[in-house]
């Protein structure tokens, strides 16, 4: 069983980037280093955002789930960004409109099945919007990770195969 | 009475579909009711729909498939989530 990667390299707190196309890059950059996604997961990713987007339709904090085929990662993990301003995603489920959002859960997923805990406890974290909330006020990629931990354990028991 | 089968769909990796089937798959088995879930992607649709009692989808998706389309976003943001399970809940209760 897989268990999924979430490391303080993988957390971006209020970055200096221009728009999402650059926001995109930066965390898919990360999964890279990291080890966690393959070669042309970044143009695969971009390309799923322009036909299925990922920008969901919250209330309080706005989110995104951007993320590509299995056959793009390598490793299971996850990439946070936390922004300082939103940045405009088409909607899921009505592409004709945006929401701001301002944190990004870019998700380098591979088994659905296998990571089903991890995929739980990440709708968990989508509907807290109060965490998220005060993961806009963190002062450390530290602290958000922390928190994150806690709601979104890295591993699970179900997931390492106990 | 058969089990029905609903057709879970999202964009492409399975993430959103995967979430949204578990939740269904616990409301029914809280509710006590048999239900068969598969999923798919929205390229898929037409050639699976006529083998389903309904669907459910994150995804935006045409209406031209001939069975019920649920919007399945609740799954994911929680918003008027318990009013989604219900109204699947309601169909998969009725035997018309």
């Amino acid at each position: 069983m897989t268990q999924v990667l979430l490391d303080e390299r993988l957390v971006l707190l209020r970055p200096a980037v221009r728009d999402r196309d650059e926001l995109l890059a930066a965390m898919a950059e990360r999964l890279r280093t990291c080890g966690a996604v393959r070669e042309g997961f970044f143009e695969a990713l971009m390309e799923r955002e322009k036909q299925f987007p990922t920008g969901l339709p919250t209330e309080g904090v706005g989110i995104a789930i951007p993320h590509a085929d299995a056959e793009f990662v390598a490793a299971p993990a996850v990439c946070v960004a936390v922004l300082a301003d939103a940045v405009p995603f088409r909607r899921m489920d009505n592409p004709a409109e945006c929401i701001g959002a301002h944190v990004v859960l870019m998700l380098a997923l591979n088994n659905p099945d296998a990571q089903i805990r991890t995929l739980q406890r990440l709708a968990q974290s989508i509907q807290d919007s109060e965490f998220w909330q005060r993961m806009r006020t963190a002062s450390s990629t530290g602290e958000v990770i922390g928190s994150l931990r806690m709601l979104l354990p890295s591993t699970t028991k179900q997931e390492r195969g106990e | 009475m058969p089990v029905k089968k609903i057709l879970v769909v999202c964009g492409t990796a399975g993430i959103t579909s995967t979430i949204a089937e578990q939740e269904i798959q616990a409301a029914a088995r809280a509710a006590g009711i048999q239900v068969q879930t598969m999923r798919c992607t929205p390229g898929a649709v037409a050639t699976r729909a006529h083998d389903v009692d309904f669907i459910v989808t994150t995804t935006a998706l045409g209406s031209h498939y001939g069975v019920p389309i649920i919007n399945g976003m609740a799954f994911i943001t929680g918003i008027g989530k318990e009013q989604v399970i219900e109204e699947i809940l309601n169909r998969l209760r009725d035997n018309d």
